[in-house]
C-alpha cells in the first residue's frame, strides 16, 4: 500500500519521496540484481579458494568498480555541457547515484573489506568518504526541502537571501540610528544577538514554523524591554524585533541552504582526491 | 502575394464580400500584394487539393481565409459533425484571432480551392477601421461562435437547428473585464446568460452582510434562470474571474425559447427544482472552495503551460535560472517568484504538496499581451506557444498587459549591436533603412557597465519554451531532482475536479 495514501484525504505530506520512488524504481532493481551478482560472485570465489581465481575476480572487480566510478563520474562533464540537450540532468544524476552504489560494491569486494598498504588505505578511505558523502547529500536531498519548505515565506536561493538578510539589517540598524542611547543599546546588546540565535533558529526547525507564527511570541518575549523605552520607540523597538527575528529566520534557511550546497565541496574533493589516488594504485598495480 | 497573383477574378470575388464592400480595387491590391507590417507576414494565396485539411478544430492559428474558388466543409468533434458548406466569397478562420482561443472547427476543401490567407496582422489592422469589414467580422464572431458554442452545451444541443438560428440572432454576446459585475443580488431578472468563455465567480450576502463565494461557473455553464422562471429577483451576484464572454437572451426571447421547446422547458425546470433544493455545504461557503477555488481566483485556470516548482523536491541549487540564462543571452526569463499553492499530488489526488507557479509566461488560452502589439511581434504558434519574435521594437505594451505580470523588459546585446560598437559606425544597411518610421524602429540606447559603453536594444522577454534548442525547457531539462515542470493547469483542475 503506497504510504501516501493512508493519510486523510488534504492532508499536507511530502511528496519527494512519492515522486523519486517512481522515477526511479527501474535503476533500485538493476542496482539491486546488480549488487546481488557482485556479491554472489565474490562470496562463491571466497568458498572455494583458489589463488588464480580469486586474482582475477579481485582484478575484475576493481575494473567493474573503476569503470562505474567513472561513469558515475561524468555526471561532472554533463554539469560543464548542461545545455546542449544530452539528456535530463535528473537522469544523469539518477544513474550516477546508482552506479556510484554498485561501484562501492564492487570496490569493497575489490578491496576485500581490508586496508592493505598505506596507499591502498587511503585510497579506501577517501574512497569511504565519497560514498558516504553522496548519500549524506542524497538523503539531505530529500529531507532537507520539506523543511525549508516549512519554514520559508517565499522559496528564494541563497543569493537572494543574503541580499534579503543585508537589507533586514540595515532597517534594523536605521531604526536604532534614529533612537535613544537606550534604544540603541537594547538594538546592540540584545536584538543583535537574538539574530544570530542558534537555539531559536532550531525552534523553527524543530516547529517547521514561519515567521508569522513565531512573531506574536518572540515580540511578547521582548516586551519587558519596552520598560526601558519612551512611548514613542515602542512601535520602533517591535518593528526592529521583527528584523531581529526575520533575520535569524533566514539564517536558519541559509544554513539549510549552504548544508544543501555544501555537502557537495566534501563529495568533490573526496572524489578528485580518490581518482588521483586511484590512478596511482592502478599504476602500481600494472607495473609492480 | 505579389501583385501579378491578385488577378481581377479574384479581385472580382473580393468587392462582391460585404466584409469588402466599398473598397476600391487599388486599395485591396495594395492590403494584398504587400505586406503593411513588421515581421515578414504577408497574405499567401494558396490552393488546397479535395480533401485537403485547411484547418484544424483545436490548433492556434494566426491567420484567417478567404475562399476565392471553390467549397469547404465546416466540421465539429470527433465525429465530424457536419456545420456548414461555404462557397466562393466565403471567410474563415476569424474566430481563434478574434477570441484568442484555438480553432473551433475543422475545415476541409471539397473539391480544389483556392485561399488567400490573412496574417493576423493584417487583419488587426482591418479591425482596427470602422466600416464593412468590422462589422460583418463582430456579427459573424457571434453568429457564428454562438451557434457553435449552443451545440457543445448539453442542455441546448438538442435544440432544433432552426430554433438555435433564430436564437442567435435575437441574443447578445457580452465581455466583461476580470471582477466586472455581471449581474447583482437582488436585482430585477431580464435575462439568461450562458457563460461562452472564462469563469465566473457566484457571491451570496450571508447573515451580518458578508459576501461569500459559493460557486465557480466556467464556460458551459448558465445562469439566471432561476429568478426568470420562478419570477424573483436575482438570489446571487455573478463577478468576472477574468475575461469572460457570456451570451445574453433576454427575458421575452428566453420565454418564447422555453414555450417553443417542451423538452427544453421541462428540463429548465428540474434544473430550477435542483438548485433550490441543493443547499451549499458549510464546507462550500468557506471560500475559497479549496485548492480548485484558489487556482481559478487566481488566474492559474488559464494556464496552458504554467512552470511549476514542486518546492519539497526542489534543493534550491539555482540550476533551472542558471540554464535559463546561459539559453537566453544571460537574461533568466525565470525568476523563483510567484504563486504558492498547496495542490493535490497529480499521481494520488488524495496529498497536497507545496507548489510555486513561478512568474513566468503560462501561455494562457486567451493571452492579453497579444492584444494591441504594434508590429505583431507577440504571436503565437500551431502548438499554442506565445512567442515575441525578433520584430519586437520594445514598447512594453505586451508587458502591461500580462496580468500575471510575466513579461518583461531587457536590454539586449545582439551580434549586430556588438558590430556597431567595435566600428564605431551602423553597418552600410543602417544607413539604408532611413524611410522607416521611428516608432518601428528598436529602442536603442546607451548602457554603461563596468566603465565601458554599450549600445543595446531593448525588448520584451518572456519564457519561449527554449524553441530555439532541439529540446524543450532548459530549465525543466536541467533539474537535477526533477522538481520542476510544465503544467497544463486546465486539464490537471480537470482531474482535480474529476477525483473530487
Amino acid at each position: 500500500m503506497n504510504a501516501a495514501r493512508s493519510v486523510a484525504p488534504g492532508a499536507r505530506v511530502s511528496t519527494s519521496g512519492i515522486r523519486a520512488k517512481r522515477a526511479e524504481r527501474g535503476w533500485q532493481i538493476f542496482a539491486i540484481v546488480s549488487v546481488a551478482a557482485l556479491s554472489w560472485w565474490y562470496f562463491s570465489a571466497h568458498r572455494q579458494p583458489s589463488a588464480n581465481r580469486y586474482h582475477s575476480l579481485v582484478l575484475s572487480l576493481g575494473w567493474i568498480g573503476t569503470s562505474l566510478a567513472l561513469l558515475a563520474a561524468a555526471l561532472s562533464i554533463r554539469k560543464r555541457v548542461a545545455y546542449q540537450g544530452v539528456g535530463r540532468m535528473s537522469v544523469w544524476l539518477t544513474a550516477h547515484i546508482y552506479l556510484g552504489i554498485i561501484a562501492a560494491f564492487a570496490i569493497f569486494y575489490h578491496s576485500g573489506l581490508r586496508a592493505g598498504g598505506p596507499l591502498s588505505a587511503w585510497l579506501l578511505a577517501f574512497f569511504s568518504l565519497t560514498v558516504v558523502s553522496g548519500l549524506m547529500g542524497w538523503w539531505f536531498a530529500r529531507k532537507l526541502p520539506p523543511l525549508l519548505t516549512d519554514i520559508e515565506e517565499n522559496p528564494a536561493l541563497l543569493e537572494d537571501l543574503l541580499a534579503a538578510r543585508t537589507q533586514c539589517l540595515e532597517g534594523m540598524f536605521e531604526l536604532a540610528s534614529g533612537g535613544s542611547p537606550d534604544f540603541r543599546a537594547l538594538v546592540e546588546q540584545r536584538l543583535l544577538k537574538e539574530t544570530a540565535s542558534w537555539s531559536r533558529m532550531f525552534r523553527f526547525y524543530r516547529r517547521r514554523s514561519t515567521l508569522a507564527q513565531e512573531l506574536p511570541a518572540f515580540q511578547k518575549e521582548q516586551a519587558g524591554c519596552l520598560a526601558r523605552l519612551a512611548p514613542q520607540e515602542h512601535r520602533g523597538f517591535q518593528r526592529a524585533a521583527e528584523y531581529a527575528l526575520r533575520v535569524n529566520k533566514m539564517n536558519a534557511e541559509l544554513l539549510l541552504q549552504r548544508v544543501l550546497r555544501g555537502w557537495l565541496t566534501f563529495h568533490i574533493v573526496s572524489t578528485g582526491t580518490m581518482f588521483g589516488l586511484a590512478a596511482v594504485h592502478i599504476f602500481t598495480a600494472l607495473y609492480y | 502575394m505579389n501583385e501579378q497573383e491578385v488577378t481581377p477574378e479574384i479581385l472580382g470575388v473580393l468587392r462582391s464580400m460585404d466584409l469588402l464592400k466599398g473598397k476600391d480595387p487599388d486599395e485591396l491590391t495594395e492590403w494584398l500584394g504587400k505586406a503593411p507590417f513588421e515581421g515578414g507576414a504577408e497574405c499567401a494565396l494558396r490552393q488546397f487539393a479535395a480533401g485537403e485539411r485547411i484547418t484544424t478544430e483545436g490548433s492556434f492559428g494566426n491567420s484567417f481565409f478567404i475562399l476565392t474558388r471553390g467549397t469547404v466543409s465546416v466540421t465539429l468533434g470527433p465525429e465530424a459533425q457536419h456545420l456548414a458548406t461555404l462557397g466562393q466569397g466565403s471567410f474563415f478562420g476569424e474566430m481563434t484571432l478574434i477570441s484568442g482561443l484555438p480553432r473551433n472547427a475543422t475545415v476541409t476543401a471539397l473539391e480544389p480551392c483556392q485561399i488567400i490567407e490573412i496574417p493576423r496582422r493584417a487583419f488587426e489592422l482591418w479591425m482596427k477601421k470602422p466600416g464593412p469589414f468590422r462589422n460583418t467580422m463582430d456579427q459573424t464572431y457571434i453568429e457564428r461562435g454562438l451557434g457553435n458554442h449552443l451545440r457543445t452545451i448539453p442542455d441546448f444541443a438538442d435544440l432544433d437547428l432552426k430554433i438555435i438560428q433564430e436564437l442567435v440572432k435575437q441574443v447578445r454576446l457580452r465581455i466583461f473585464s476580470k471582477d466586472e459585475v455581471i449581474v447583482s443580488e437582488g436585482d430585477d431578472a431580464d435575462s439568461f446568460y450562458l457563460i461562452r468563455e472564462g469563469y465566473v465567480r457566484v457571491v451570496k450576502a450571508m447573515a451580518g452582510g458578508e459576501q461569500r463565494t459559493v460557486a465557480y461557473l466556467k464556460d458551459g455553464s448558465y445562469f439566471g434562470e432561476t429568478a426568470l422562471l420562478s419570477a424573483k429577483r436575482r438570489n446571487a451576484t455573478i463577478i468576472a474571474m477574468g475575461k469572460v464572454e457570456v451570451i445574453q437572451v433576454m427575458k421575452e426571447d428566453f420565454f418564447a425559447l422555453v414555450n417553443r421547446d417542451r423538452k427544453f422547458a421541462d428540463h429548465m425546470e428540474k434544473e430550477e427544482q435542483r438548485r433550490l433544493t441543493t443547499k451549499p455545504s458549510s464546507e462550500q461557503l468557506s471560500s475559497p472552495l479549496g485548492f480548485i477555488g484558489e487556482a481559478l481566483e487566481r488566474g492559474l485556470v488559464k494556464a496552458t503551460s504554467a512552470l511549476v516548482i514542486h518546492r519539497d523536491m526542489c534543493t534550491r541549487c539555482g540550476n533551472c535560472v542558471k540554464a535559463c540564462a546561459e539559453l537566453h543571452d544571460g537574461i533568466s526569463r525565470l525568476t523563483r517568484h510567484g504563486m504558492l499553492f498547496e495542490a493535490p499530488v497529480r499521481e494520488t489526488l488524495t496529498v497536497l504538496e507545496p507548489l510555486l507557479v513561478t512568474t513566468s509566461c503560462m501561455h494562457c488560452l486567451d493571452p492579453e499581451c497579444m492584444i494591441g502589439c504594434p508590429t505583431g511581434a507577440i504571436t503565437r504558434d500551431v502548438n499554442g506557444e506565445v512567442i515575441i519574435q525578433e520584430s519586437c521594437i520594445g514598447c512594453g505594451n505586451c508587458a502591461r498587459r500580462c496580468p500575471y505580470g510575466n513579461i518583461s523588459m531587457a536590454d539586449v546585446r545582439s551580434q549586430e549591436e556588438l558590430a556597431k560598437q567595435r566600428t564605431g559606425a551602423p553597418i552600410i544597411g543602417g544607413y539604408l533603412k532611413f524611410w522607416k518610421t521611428p516608432e518601428n524602429e528598436p529602442m536603442m540606447h546607451e548602457i554603461e557597465t563596468n566603465n565601458q559603453k554599450a549600445v543595446v536594444r531593448r525588448v520584451a522577454v518572456k519564457c519561449d519554451l527554449c524553441q530555439d534548442y532541439n529540446y524543450n525547457h532548459g530549465c525543466v531539462h536541467n533539474c537535477p531532482y526533477g522538481a520542476i515542470e510544465r503544467m497544463d493547469a486546465g486539464a490537471y483542475l480537470h482531474e482535480v475536479r474529476g477525483a473530487g
